[in-house]
């Protein structure tokens, strides 16, 4: 067993995070979205005059988006304790949860494609490649809402006497896979609350997604905290000799 | 077994308080309701900005559909508190068998409030309204919509509630998890009470 690397994927999940938001937020400033009401001259006009940012910012959260793979495999770590040897629950939460790096970065390339010569080109056509990535990173929320009820389905299945997660972890997923939800109506509105740049679209998901994060990372560790202290034999102090207890 | 009444009994003398169903329950709840919170708030944001559209098309709404619904919801939750006063008389050992027909009673008002919504829904859609007709529209098709998918749902949990409701014994962590599916079903009604007026009698 080795917690010390099981503990850098945990990490991992809030280090995404940490990166996108620089990258995406900070130096792209593609946040708050770009309307999708704008007029195709207008989008190409602001994507021609800020191009220098969005590409350095693109690629740093592109870069950052990475250490987002780790993490699901965390969650299968400890998901397979409540489960055992064969755990069905847990590889389909692996399966679903790598794909959220992947759609993070998919729709990141459009917007680039977007950006990349948006001064030469006609206009509707960087408008729809613009069009493309931002439905798609708001839209794509089937895969994350799986993973939610996934983990949620083996939270309120453990049946160890000390449970690997609390119950309330559990409600949490089918709560957060509720408001994912919609995300999913994205296409079918120019503007207004569930338009890419609205309310329930873009700003409830985004809350709820780094929420999550947040919320699993603690989760996560103190289920490997528990994993260790479970590994200790019989009758073993877990602190070290002549070392104060902790409280 | 008698341990769940007499820790809440014992609770009630002690002056404490008993939260229903489990912790976890009121993270899902009170999360649910804040997002709805949240819903109701950019409804009259928009409603704000578009009144004279939102009162005209609101006039196109039959009151009586929401009105008749309101009622079922209310006669429903009752049943669900008559139910669960019933599961803690039976666990208590009384011989009653009311809880499963309390929980029916509830599950047949919850039914009849989707069939009333077919027919809500079936009528506007037959008249040529849909979500992309105006604003009000959009919000009125997406809150009930919302709000139905969470009456499905609590519809499920009713039905599990009558089979629980038929038990003799049950351990701790099963009557906190009907104890939540109630709360649940509570919930459902009471978005109901907010969406109702704000739907079809803000003037």
């Amino acid at each position: 067993m080795n917690t010390r690397n099981q503990r850098l994927c945990v990490w991992s999940g809030l280090l995404m995070m940490v990166l996108f938001s620089i990258g995406f937020w900070g130096v792209a400033r593609l946040i708050p979205p770009p309307s999708p009401g704008w007029s195709a001259t207008d989008l190409a006009h602001y994507l021609t005059e800020h191009q220098t940012r969005i590409r350095i910012g693109l690629v740093i959260s592109m870069l950052g988006v990475a250490p987002g793979f780790a993490f699901p495999v965390a969650i299968l770590l400890q998901l397979r304790r409540i489960e055992g040897p064969s755990s069905p629950l847990a590889y389909t939460q692996l399966v679903t949860g790598m794909l959220t790096p992947v759609l993070f970065i998919l729709p990141m390339f459009a917007m680039a494609a977007a950006a990349y010569r948006p001064e030469t080109r006609s206009p509707e056509i960087t408008q729809a490649l613009d069009d493309l990535g931002w439905l798609m990173l708001v839209g794509f929320g089937g895969p994350a809402i799986l993973q939610n009820i996934v983990i949620a389905m083996a939270v309120f299945g453990d049946r160890r006497a000390d449970p690997v997660f609390p119950r309330w972890v559990g409600y949490f997923n089918v709560w957060a896979a509720l408001l994912f939800v919609p995300g999913l109506l994205v296409i079918c509105f120019l503007g207004g609350p569930f338009a890419w740049n609205g309310v329930f679209a873009f700003w409830v998901p985004l809350t709820v997604f780094g929420a999550w994060y947040v919320v699993m990372t603690v989760a996560l560790l103190r289920a490997v905290d528990q994993e260790e202290r479970e590994a200790l034999p019989i009758g073993t102090d877990p602190a070290p000799a002549g070392a104060p207890r902790p409280a | 077994m008698s341990t769940i009444s007499e820790t809440t009994t014992a609770a009630a003398e002690r002056g404490q308080r008993h939260l229903p169903g489990e912790e976890g329950t009121w993270v899902f709840i009170l999360g649910d309701m804040t997002v709805f919170a949240v819903f109701f708030a950019t409804y009259l944001y928009y409603r704000g900005q578009q009144r004279a559209l939102f009162i005209e098309s609101q006039h196109s709404l039959v009151q009586g559909y929401g009105v008749t619904n309101t009622l079922l919801l209310l006669t429903s939750s009752l049943c669900v508190v008559l139910g669960m006063k019933a599961v803690r008389r039976r666990l208590a050992g009384e011989p009653t068998r009311a809880a499963p027909w309390l929980f029916g009673g509830a599950l047949a008002c919850g039914l009849g409030f989707s069939v009333m919504k077919f027919v809500e829904y079936g009528q506007k859609l037959a008249a040529g309204i849909t979500p992309a007709t105006n604003d009000f529209f959009m919000y009125y098709f997406i809150l009930t919509g919302l709000h139905f998918f969470h009456l499905i749902l609590g519809m499920g949990v009713l039905v599990f509630l009558i089979r629980a409701g038929r038990q003799a014994s049950m351990s701790a962590r099963q009557f906190a998890f009907v104890e939540g599916g109630a709360c649940f079903w509570h919930m459902v009604d009471l978005l109901w009470i907010v969406l109702f007026p704000l739907l079809y009698l803000v003037k």
